[in-house]
């Protein structure tokens, strides 16, 4: 609100200042241009003082609400940090954005995933009956060690994978495992 | 799984199942078709499953594209594998179909990297795939058999590209092998494979090895290769040293490009170039008849491939003739047509004269005066480019006493010869005229005077007499007349004398 005051304030001393300008000869134009250009200056310094002070307020309280919304899970939008490309710079962390976490996940019904970027915390396990369809889903299998997690399309289970969808690794350091096993279904 | 993507699956790992490997696919009728799989192990690997369906994918930057083992009736088709050890493995597996795939620029780890690798495969179909950019082996069977290799493309790759080891009754047909630094199809112990149409060109490296086009080695025998084609690899196109190989029907070629140069410097386009083999027409430009195209403006024709020799029955060749005509406008050419030995791919020159003859005349110089009845012209000619079929001169007198017969060199010296010759003054012409039928000719300002010997003088005088005494007109004789003149002129003068003197007295 202050900042908005402000800005209005401002336009309007400039504006007046046109205004009173269009209305004398030019050498008082230009003096009272002067006396205008002058006021205006003191107060955009003001402005940029209250501006700054209230920039770090709202970074501040933004800032907590988002931490407040994570532990209570009342905002779905998470960010996970991840090192892009094989050799990042280091102590340069890049925040990736995902729709959804999933830990293990077992899917055992039919299931359609669909524009949605997700981090496999854990394994992914297409089971027996499960029918997991993935359109234009990125899904990023979270591993601190080769193989630590999987997925798995297991027996009379059944993927589809389309629709430019992207199946990689949080961390390229580390490797994740891809089964499909005998008697499932996978295209 | 379609249209999407799939990297960092999978790592190097000792499990006996390989499913550590990547995208392992452990179950039947699958698809794969149109994604793009990166930094994997291996991009797809297919366990002792059937019948899937890997379509259209791109490998690439894999340690291995894509892995059949102990699979069978799968189809891959149209599958890229880029940057992999292995573009392509088939072990175990029988009765798979790869068609129209292609493995580019693979990584070179330890002593190599492979485009397609069967080990212990049967009756695999191999069908217009391709391998190229730097393969250590294109296309690499071992202790596999039975299986087809049809229409297959190895290019531009590092060592070998057809090879098998230890695999028997496989049958190659139509594939080609170019531009490879190693063997173009290479057997080593394996016997009764049958190579049909089969073409390898520029193959070969450094001599370290033997390496050939087709190369047989150490016990791969009763082989039957027919109708296959070695064009310029390096050492050799045949090489064999087993036993009761059938190489009927196949052909040692090598290239052969005609130039044509100018006599004078300089390419001569437009030539027409025609090429037989045992008579048979093979190349045959427009002036000949055919369509193939003249020397450019380097003077050059384009490669030919041309048979140099022909395997007849068993490991038995026979050398075919070569036989090449140049023409360009009715000028000579120098050794034409000829025989050519297409034992190496080469360039066969061809000098056409197109350069018209030198002649000079050395003796009489100009003008000089000559004082003989025997006149001589003596001087050289130079064919430039052909021989000289003709030398003349205008003057019916002289007649050419060297050389003796046409035709006469392509340098040397001639000599016309005159008698009898009277004073006089006259030009002679020495024309010669080459093999291009260009003439030149040589003029020569000639003049002869005979010199005065006593007798001559004494002959004059005494004809002198003769006339002075025997010619008479109207009852005197000259002499009479000649007296009185010089009579009357000296009385005349005497009185002039005597009268001009008396004049001056007075």
């Amino acid at each position: 609100m202050t900042i908005t005051i402000k800005v209005i304030f401002i336009r309007k001393s400039i504006s007046n200042s046109i205004k009173s300008s269009q209305k004398i000869g030019n050498k008082e134009r230009m003096g009272n241009y002067m006396k205008q250009t002058v006021r205006i200056r003191k107060t955009s310094k003001k402005a940029i003082l209250l501006t700054a002070v209230l920039l770090t307020t709202m970074i501040t309280i933004a800032a907590v609400t988002a931490t407040q919304n994570q532990k209570q899970n009342i905002n779905p939008l998470i960010y996970q940090t991840i090192l892009l490309g094989t050799n990042p710079p280091t102590n340069q962390p890049i925040l990736a954005k995902a729709d959804e976490t999933w830990n293990d996940t077992i899917i055992s019904t039919t299931n359609t995933t669909i524009n949605k970027e997700i981090i496999l915390n854990g394994n992914l396990t297409i089971a027996d009956g499960g029918i997991l369809t993935l359109t234009n889903v990125t899904l990023r299998v979270n591993c601190t060690t080769n193989g630590e997690h999987r997925i798995e399309v297991q027996n009379n289970g059944t993927l589809y994978i389309n629709g430019s969808s992207i199946i990689t690794a949080l961390d390229p350091s580390y490797s994740f495992l891809f089964w499909v096993q005998s008697g499932s279904t996978f295209r | 799984m379609n249209n999407s993507e799939l990297h960092y699956c999978g790592y190097e790992n000792s499990t006996s199942n390989r499913n550590h490997y990547g995208l392992w696919i452990n179950t039947d009728n699958t698809i794969i078709e149109n994604n793009t799989l990166t930094n994997n192990y291996v991009g797809t690997i297919i366990w002792y499953s059937h019948n899937n369906t890997i379509r259209n994918n791109t490998a690439t930057d894999n340690h291995e594209g894509f892995w059949l083992e102990g699979s069978s009736n799968n189809t891959l088709t149209g599958n890229n594998a880029t940057n992999a050890w292995y573009g392509f493995t088939l072990s175990y597996s029988s009765y798979n179909n790869l068609t129209g795939n292609t493995v580019t620029n693979p990584y070179m780890w330890g002593t190599g990297c492979f485009g397609f690798y069967m080990q212990y495969g049967t009756y695999n179909n191999l069908t217009g795939n391709t391998v190229t950019n730097h393969t250590y082996l294109a296309f690499y069977l071992i202790y596999s058999h039975y299986n087809n290799l049809t229409g297959n493309n190895a290019t531009n790759n590092d060592y070998d590209n057809f090879n098998l080891y230890d695999s028997w009754y496989n049958t190659l047909t139509g594939n080609t092998a170019t531009n490879n630094t190693g063997e173009g199809f290479f057997l080593v112990n394996s016997s009764y494979n049958t190579l049909t149409s089969n073409i390898a060109t520029n193959n070969g490296g450094p001599p370290i090895y033997i390496k050939a086009g087709f190369h047989l080695m150490s016990y791969s025998d009763h082989n039957t290769l027919s109708g296959n084609t070695a064009i310029n690899n390096t050492q050799y196109n045949f090489v064999y040293d087993g036993l009761n190989n059938n190489l009927a029907g196949s052909v040692s070629a090598n290239f052969l490009r005609v130039k044509a140069l100018a006599f004078g410097g300089g390419a001569v386009q437009g030539a027409q170039v025609k090429v037989q083999v045992d008579g048979n027409t093979i190349y045959d430009s427009i002036g000949f008849g055919g369509s193939n195209p003249p020397t450019d403006q380097n003077g050059l024709t384009e490669w030919i491939v041309v048979p140099y020799k022909t395997y007849v029955s068993g490991t038995t060749a026979v050398e075919n003739i070569t036989n090449v005509t140049v023409s360009y406008g009715g000028l000579y050419i120098d050794n034409n047509p000829r025989i050519v030995n297409m034992s190496t791919s080469h360039t066969e020159t061809f000098i056409v004269d197109n350069v018209p003859p030198t002649v000079t005349i050395t003796t009489p110089s100009n003008d000089t005066q000559v004082n003989t009845g025997v006149i001589y012209i003596n001087g050289t000619f130079n064919g430039t480019g052909s021989q000289i079929l003709s030398i003349s001169i205008n003057d019916p007198r002289f007649t050419l006493v060297e050389p003796s017969s046409s035709p006469y060199g392509i340098t040397g010296t001639y000599s016309f010869k005159a008698s009898n010759i009277e004073s006089s003054e006259f030009d002679v012409q020495v024309k010669v005229r080459d093999q291009s039928g260009l003439e030149t000719t040589a003029t020569r300002h000639v003049i002869v005077e005979q010199p005065l010997s006593l007798t001559d003088i004494l002959k004059s005088l005494t004809a002198i007499l003769l006339l002075l005494t025997s010619n008479s007109q109207s009852g005197f004789s000259l002499l009479i007349y000649v007296a009185a003149g010089v009579a009357a002129c000296a009385g005349v003068a005497a009185g002039v004398l005597f009268y001009y003197f008396r004049l001056r007295r007075v």
